[in-house]
């Protein structure tokens, strides 16, 4: 399934071509946005406000995007001085609730970026919800101590 | 005459008063206080260790002798806190002016198998040209680990290729004698971090 979908997604940036999927039913994504990096960079991180307008929990299963190799869900935290990161499996969103996706917490793993990202490029990212999917635009942006 | 007498007894006297003020400021315990962790009340020695510095060279205790020294370890795979954290560093780096000279940034990555010198020495310098990069085998960063008190541990993710490693989070502070000398914590706040700095240099330890 991920793999028309990302088709679907290189279309989507390139022609900005109508979504051939149904929207996961509520989801919006906001101020989505990625750290620049060093071009070298392996991981980039997205963030992102994630807002469930509808009447019935959501849940977030997958998430991909054509301009990297994957995308995972991760939550960092510090426990006794120490950074950790945990892969999630998924994401919940309760009927009218909303999930950040911020630095410090909750974050998007864009792994393997097929090119450099700069301030002011942007990339399409697939939040999956079942056989539903919404498209974001993440905008790179000059990350700021 | 006791006018004179006198005159002389005032003047040894003030010399002794101004003496014991001289010892006083000279011999004054180290007094640094910082606001953004915690300075150990005697450094600590370090062993020797060898590690693999960016620009090919061996890094090792020598190259932490004669300037402070700020430590971070991290990895590149860290797409959150770690590029945070180097970007609040240049931000420290250029409010400390002309005592950056005085001070080495340096980068340690406890991800030797994914960070070749080469590749973390890019990633690194994007944020400072400055700044160093370094990592090494992984019995190397233990030893140094167990001096410096960092830790670090691997962690499985959802791919073998995409696993996480968790790592201590203190800047670890190194004075010029090669000594462990205490620790900065988080959360940085860059103000703070250039006070402390500025402190540590201004002092000579």
């Amino acid at each position: 399934m991920s793999v028309p979908l990302s088709a679907l997604a290189l279309l989507l940036a390139g022609a900005a071509a109508a979504p051939a999927f149904a929207d996961c039913k509520g989801l919006k994504v906001d101020n989505a946005w990625i750290p620049e990096a060093p071009p070298v960079a392996s991981v980039l991180a997205g963030f992102a406000s994630l807002v469930n307008d509808g009447d019935q929990p959501l849940h977030i299963d997958a998430v991909d995007g054509a301009d990297f190799g994957s995308v995972e869900l991760h939550q960092m935290s510090m426990e006794g001085g120490m950074m950790q990161m945990r892969p999630l499996q998924g994401l919940d969103l309760p009927a009218h609730g909303n999930v950040a996706l911020a630095e410090g917490g909750k974050h998007l793993m864009l792994m393997n970026p097929k090119h450099p990202f700069k301030a002011g490029d942007a990339s399409v990212v697939l939040f999956h919800c079942g056989k539903q999917a919404t498209a974001a635009r993440f905008t790179v942006k000059a990350a700021q101590p | 005459m006791s006018n004179r007498l006198l005159s002389w007894g005032l003047l040894a006297g003030f010399a002794v008063l101004i003496g014991i003020v001289a010892g006083l400021v000279v011999l004054r315990p180290a007094s640094v206080q910082i606001q953004s962790g915690t300075l150990l009340q005697q450094a600590r020695p370090i062993a020797d260790f060898s590690l693999n510095g960016s620009d090919g060279k061996p890094f090792t205790k020598a190259d932490l002798a004669g300037h402070w020294s700020v430590i971070y370890v991290g990895y590149t795979h860290c797409p959150d806190v770690c590029p945070t954290t180097l970007a609040q560093l240049k931000a420290v780096e250029k409010g400390l002016g002309e005592d950056a000279g005085k001070i080495r940034f340096i980068f340690l990555s406890i991800d030797p198998e994914r960070d070749t010198p080469e590749a973390l020495g890019q990633y690194t310098h994007y944020f400072s040209p400055d700044f160093l990069a370094v990592t090494g085998p992984n019995a190397q960063l233990d030893v140094l680990g167990a001096n410096l008190g960092f830790v670090y541990a691997k962690v499985p993710g959802a791919t073998p290729q995409s696993y996480l490693m968790d790592h201590s989070s203190a800047l670890i502070l190194i004075n010029p004698r090669a000594g462990l000398a205490g620790y900065l914590t988080p959360p940085f706040k860059t103000d703070a971090l250039v006070s402390d700095l500025k402190q540590l240099v201004e002092k000579s330890w």
